[in-house]
């Protein structure tokens, strides 16, 4: 495929469309049996998706996705892009409340909803006005699903997208607060799905075990498989990874540094239990035998996780971005692999400095802005025009290295970003206390609270209630784990602002 | 079940089988991530012969509510 004659993604399906119809692109498991779908096939029901949202609206359609990975998901994804319609794709993990204000604040007004969501999209009336057509991911009784529209519509005819337009809002956690809603462009998209070579091939058979609304998965999964012709398989559940590699025997994956982890403990118990089997037999137990090569990003990776893997000899290279740019910024290849310290080389088109130890980026993969908050966009330029990472790092021989972060984000293993304020704004309203900071302490989210004098007493009992109470409102990855009481004020800034990184901690409760 | 429970929870927890107990809590105790929590699921799917429903999942806090999921899914 001629990456200089793609410009949108609806060139992207097109063409592939064009080169492999018949070629398998995506596959499942679907009970016993495993659903597949071509090229030719994908694009066809695109189309017919395209024709139900012309429908809906004279202008663009908003169509909010709710749901996990999957064939059905990535069509209705496709249909929303490929005419110039543009996708929410939102993370089914956080409340119903976050959902729906997710979905009202990027004005969507179509959704496509997995069946668990069933009794939300029921109740969607209320939540989301804005809404005016549901569809459901899956066969339903009683419901319209995608299928039924598969059926009934005629493919649309194809309209001029302009790579300029945004294909995406993706969500990305603030460092105020709120999620930021990220609009990718076309063009972004398009920039980073080709801003590397040789990394695939038509032969290759991707596993996407990451969540499709992660700006890595819908670039590096999804258009950087279709790019490459080679087919892209369906992890049904973070239970079964182990499983689905065995079943659909991947050459390539993505992970972020909480697989990877997870994968290497598990590894090192078994090679405890019998410390003669050689970590090359493991990790073709583990990974199978096809496996060539698995990419890392989102996170912080450990030295020793790289060289674990490299004992096991599966080459785990890493790279460096952020949803803002569509994300990659760094990557390492097989010819040219990260060392383990680095985060890889930057990609083509791509400009990086360092200022005052942060680094910038400008290329164009960098976003449009931040859905219908200019603010929030303006703050993330310099004067000029370089995108502010908030990482601070530096460049050696043309590559990367990072040091730390500016801004005040929890960077979890799974690529998740959590807002501290946001945890703290949590705590509002709690009359006992006086003060909070949430921070991240060996890679766990810790709360600090410093109690009115007057409540010292029965300080703990209320935090860990509070905690509770929290805890049961978030997401799993975004819970409190641990918990610090002190008995001395924070200390400050001149601005009289709790001071993020404190000289003295407060008691650990156990 | 404690015990083959521990056995398959010690690929993921750098804890002896001993500091496992029935009351331990997953993430607060035996400190188990998100992603760690749902591989060991998938195990306990296979060593138990169940078929999990992830939707469930989310009152499961400690040892013993996953020995009482996997009762419960063993009687269906």
């Amino acid at each position: 495929m001629k990456t200089s004659e793609l410009h949108t993604i609806q060139d992207l399906l097109v063409q592939s469309a064009a080169e492999r119809p018949d070629k398998v692109y995506l596959r499942e498991k679907a009970g016993r049996e495993i659903a597949e779908k071509t090229f030719g096939k994908l694009l066809d029901d695109a189309r017919r998706i395209s024709a139900f949202l012309e429908r809906q609206s004279e202008g663009k359609v908003h169509a909010g996705l709710v749901g996990t990975s999957g064939i059905a998901y990535i069509t209705a994804l496709m249909g929303t892009v490929i005419n110039g319609d543009l996708a929410v794709p939102i993370d089914p993990q956080l409340s119903n409340e976050e959902i729906a204000d997710n979905l009202n604040r990027a004005d969507v007004t179509v959704l496509f909803y997995d069946k668990r969501f069933a009794a939300f999209a029921d109740g969607i009336a209320s939540l989301c006005p804005g809404i005016t057509a549901a569809v459901c991911l899956q066969p339903e009784e009683g419901r319209r699903s995608i299928d039924d529209l598969i059926a009934e519509e005629a493919p649309a005819e194809l309209k001029s997208v302009d790579p300029q337009s945004c294909a995406c809002i993706l969500y990305t956690s603030g460092t105020t607060g709120k999620s930021k809603g990220v609009m990718l462009s076309h063009a972004n998209l398009i920039d980073n799905a080709t801003c590397c070579d040789n990394e695939g091939s038509d032969r290759d058979v991707l596993l996407s075990v990451l969540p499709i609304h992660h700006a890595y998965c819908l670039t590096c999964d999804v258009l950087l498989s279709m790019r490459y012709g080679a087919t892209l398989c369906i992890n049904d559940s973070p239970m079964r990874l182990v499983q689905n590699i065995k079943l659909f025997q991947p050459t390539m994956m993505l992970f972020v540094p909480l697989i990877a982890e997870t994968i290497y403990r598990r590894i090192m118990a078994e090679k405890k239990r019998n410390p003669l089997i050689p970590m090359k037999l493991i990790g073709r137990t583990v990974f199978g035998r096809e496996l060539r090569v698995i990419f890392c990003g989102g996170a912080y990776l450990a030295p020793e996780i790289t060289e674990a893997y490299a004992k096991m000899g599966i080459p785990l290279l890493q790279g460096y971005g952020m949803t803002e740019c569509s994300p990659r910024i760094t990557s390492s290849s097989e010819a040219d692999p990260s060392t383990g310290t680095d985060v890889g080389r930057v990609v083509k088109n791509c400009s990086v400095k360092i200022e005052d130890g942060e680094i910038l980026v400008k290329s164009p993969s960098v976003m449009l802005g931040y859905y219908k908050n200019e603010e929030a966009t303006r703050e993330m330029f310099t004067s000029d025009g370089w995108l502010k990472t908030g990482d601070l790092g530096y460049v050696k021989d043309e590559r990367i290295y990072i040091t730390g972060r500016r801004k005040n984000l929890i960077i979890l293993s799974n690529g998740e970003n959590v807002s501290p304020e946001e945890l703290e704004n949590r705590f509002a309203g709690s009359e006992w206390m006086s003060e909070v900071l949430v921070y991240s302490e060996d890679e766990q989210i810790t709360a600090e609270v410093y109690p009115f004098p007057e409540f010292a007493n029965k300080a703990e009992a209320l935090f860990r209630k509070k905690v509770d109470e929290i805890n049961k409102a978030v997401p799993p990855q975004r819970r409190i784990v641990r918990l610090r009481l002190r008995d001395k004020e924070f200390e400050k800034t001149t601005s009289k602002k709790v001071k993020r990184i404190q000289p003295e901690k407060g008691e650990l409760l156990k | 079940m404690l015990e083959k429970i521990r056995e398959i929870m010690v690929r993921y927890v750098e804890l002896n089988p001993d500091d496992i107990q029935e009351d331990s809590r997953l993430v607060e105790d035996l400190g188990l991530t998100s992603f760690a929590f749902m591989s060991m699921m998938g195990d306990f799917e296979e060593e138990f012969e169940i078929m999990v429903d992830e939707t469930e999942l989310t009152d499961i806090h400690t040892v013993g509510d996953i020995m009482a999921y996997i009762e419960k899914k063993q009687a269906e």
